[in-house]
């Protein structure tokens, strides 16, 4: 690896020197005929919806009246944070649903990742059968346990065995939202695993055993060896499962649509309400920006995690780029 | 952790609890598989059974008159295919530019482009659908096909970025020196190279596609209707019939399964590498 890459060091810091201003123009216009048709398309698929969705967020807009479209500048963002209740409401649900998934996902995942980080007959059948909840369409995963959760289910059915009552899972306000949250926890534990897994195996042999040579106790051997080299692509497992858990929107609608009552309202299922359910275009497109916005916060503080663990170690730039995206391609199925 | 310290007793615990840990972890998995394969009698029974008579009967009815589930599977699979053959056309090119020239503008694109995958689906749905009703093309193939593009091009771009920099710049400089254009060296040697990592990067895009459902379920309403969103209709309107529902959910899980097992190999590669040096 190391030759490779000092290499490659190299042949970037030559390369400019060497080549003449003509040739240097020649490869730029290439870069761009490469690049652009993606930019272009990229450009209006996405650019277009988001500018027209901040455009009709400054707009009183219902659909039911559409002849009576104005503008009324920030009053649509003034309206959800001052006086709307549900959107705090929502707002509350979504931090604690957030905050507790990625919790448990990342004491689960870290333990499940140290015991798959072992030699063993038919270990990477196990690393690979454990990717599969990643790959489930969450509408499918939402079905599976709303079958699993119904009141004569095999849930049910196992607390029955070990003497314990049966209980409402989905169905009452107290256990609804836990209920959703162990859907989630069930579904990107997983992923958690495949990121810290790979950053355990990243860590190099011979630390690992330097350490077992010196006798250090397994503790000890976690906080002064594992952690610190496991700690940057912790924060960025974490980052990405939180700016996905904000999103959450397809297993509340298969399992709870929001409730009972309110109990399960995230943002993304309230912001689903106010447009398909009242034809509100200009207030839901406000409160799109408002969850866009708390989403960009955790993607910003993740590109510079990124970043700064690119410049920190210029050789494996690329190694760490295509990890975490290789990682991350699970989280996008 | 291969501690060499550690007892042979200890170790043999350590692999039956991560065998264990993994087993019960797919549990759901297997009960809806098992579920769909389930007589009526069997399903109803308050005593789960896992021992039963296997049957067909759920996929029959699935994919008889009432829930037409072979149109649906085929809109997937058309919309998902045409999305991931897209998809890695425009990809390619881009991955190969931001991957060679490092220059501060690409570095910007680049970024630009990982900020894309990011987006939250609920953020741009109301516009398209508001264009979309607009031109007319609610419920078509197109419509999801170009919304599903947003989202899977950053994706690719992004992931291709990575593995056509492991590719050392060498082999460019080695075949332009014998007078290949940049884009013979694209063509011919970058990706042949490469299709491994294409290969895995398509399968992502295509699954993604496939799985996706808060803008299918918006964007579509009876001719271009997606296996999942199908299946949502069917929980909220016949939820008691749970073998049924499990065979549409085994319908949508199979790409996946297929994935995982015939292509192992190279997905325990892709999720991997750079991590193992």
């Amino acid at each position: 690896m190391s030759a490779v890459s000092e290499a490659q060091g190299n042949v970037r810091a030559v390369v400019p020197m060497g080549s003449v201003k003509g040739r240097a123009q020649q490869r730029d216009w290439i870069r761009w005929a490469f690049l652009l048709p993606t930019v272009i398309v990229l450009f209006v698929i996405t650019i277009y919806p988001m500018l027209n969705s901040l455009w009709n967020s400054l707009h009183y807009f219902n659909l039911f009246t559409p002849d009576d479209k104005r503008f009324v500048g920030l009053g649509n963002y003034v309206d959800l944070l001052r006086n709307d209740p549900t959107f705090w409401t929502v707002m509350r649900i979504t931090f604690i649903y957030t905050i507790g998934v990625v919790a448990v996902q990342f004491v689960a995942g870290l333990g499940m990742a140290l015991l798959l980080d072992r030699a063993m007959r038919g270990i990477s059948l196990l690393r690979t059968l454990i990717i599969i909840p990643i790959l489930i369409s969450p509408v499918v995963v939402g079905l599976t346990w709303r079958y699993m959760y119904e009141p004569w289910g095999v849930l049910n059915y196992a607390l029955g065995k070990i003497g314990l009552p049966p209980v409402e899972w989905v169905s009452q306000p107290g256990t609804a939202l836990i209920s959703i949250m162990v859907v989630d926890i069930w579904q990107w534990t997983p992923f958690v695993v495949l990121v810290l897994l790979a950053g355990l195996q990243s860590i190099p042999r011979e630390v690992v055993e330097a350490s077992s040579l010196d006798g250090l106790k397994f503790r000890q051997h976690f906080t002064r060896i594992v952690w610190p080299l496991l700690r940057p692509v912790a924060l960025i497992v974490l980052l990405i499962r939180m700016m996905d858990a904000l999103k959450v929107f397809d297993t509340v609608y298969v399992l709870t649509r929001g409730g009972p009552g309110t109990s399960t309202y995230v943002a993304s299922m309230y912001n689903y309400v106010l447009f398909f359910g009242n034809y509100q275009v200009g207030y839901a497109a406000a409160m799109s920006y408002i969850i866009l916005i708390i989403v960009n916060v955790f993607a910003i503080a993740l590109i510079f995690a990124l970043s700064d663990r690119a410049t920190k170690d210029e050789s494996s730039d690329a190694a760490e780029a295509q990890r975490v995206t290789a990682a991350d391609a699970a989280s996008v199925a | 952790m291969k501690r060499a310290s550690a007892p042979s007793w200890a170790k043999w615990i350590g692999n039956i609890a991560v065998t264990l840990v993994v087993l019960i972890w797919l549990f759901p998995v297997y009960w809806i598989v098992a579920t769909s394969l389930k007589q009526k009698g069997d399903i109803v029974n308050p005593i789960p059974s896992f021992i039963f008579n296997p049957t067909l009967d759920n996929y029959r009815t699935i994919f008889g008159p009432t829930y037409t589930f072979a149109d649906v599977v085929l809109n997937s699979f058309v919309i998902a295919f045409c999305v991931t053959a897209l998809v890695i056309l425009l990809a390619i090119p881009a991955a190969y530019s931001l991957a060679r020239w490092q220059t501060k503008g690409n570095e910007r694109i680049a970024m630009w482009i990982l900020s894309l995958r990011m987006l939250p689906p609920v953020a741009v749905v109301i516009p398209y659908y508001v264009l979309a009703s607009r031109l007319q093309l609610i419920d078509t193939y197109l419509v999801l096909i170009l919304v599903h593009m947003a989202f899977g091009v950053p994706f690719a771009v992004w992931l291709m970025r990575g593995f056509f920099a492991e590719i050392p710049r060498e082999l460019d400089q080695a075949a332009m020196l014998d007078g290949y254009s940049y884009l013979a060296v694209l063509l011919k040697i970058i990706i042949p190279l490469a299709t491994p990592s294409i290969a895995v990067t398509a399968i992502f895009t295509f699954i993604f596609s496939w799985n996706e459902f808060l803008l299918a379920l918006l964007l579509t309403d009876t001719n271009a209707v997606t296996v999942p969103v199908q299946i949502s209709k069917m929980i909220l309107a016949y939820q008691v019939l749970w073998g049924e529902l499990s065979a549409a959910g085994v319908i949508a899980l199979l790409p996946l399964l297929f994935v995982v097992f015939a292509l192992q190999r190279y997905i325990v590669r892709g999720l991997t590498l750079g991590a193992v040096k």
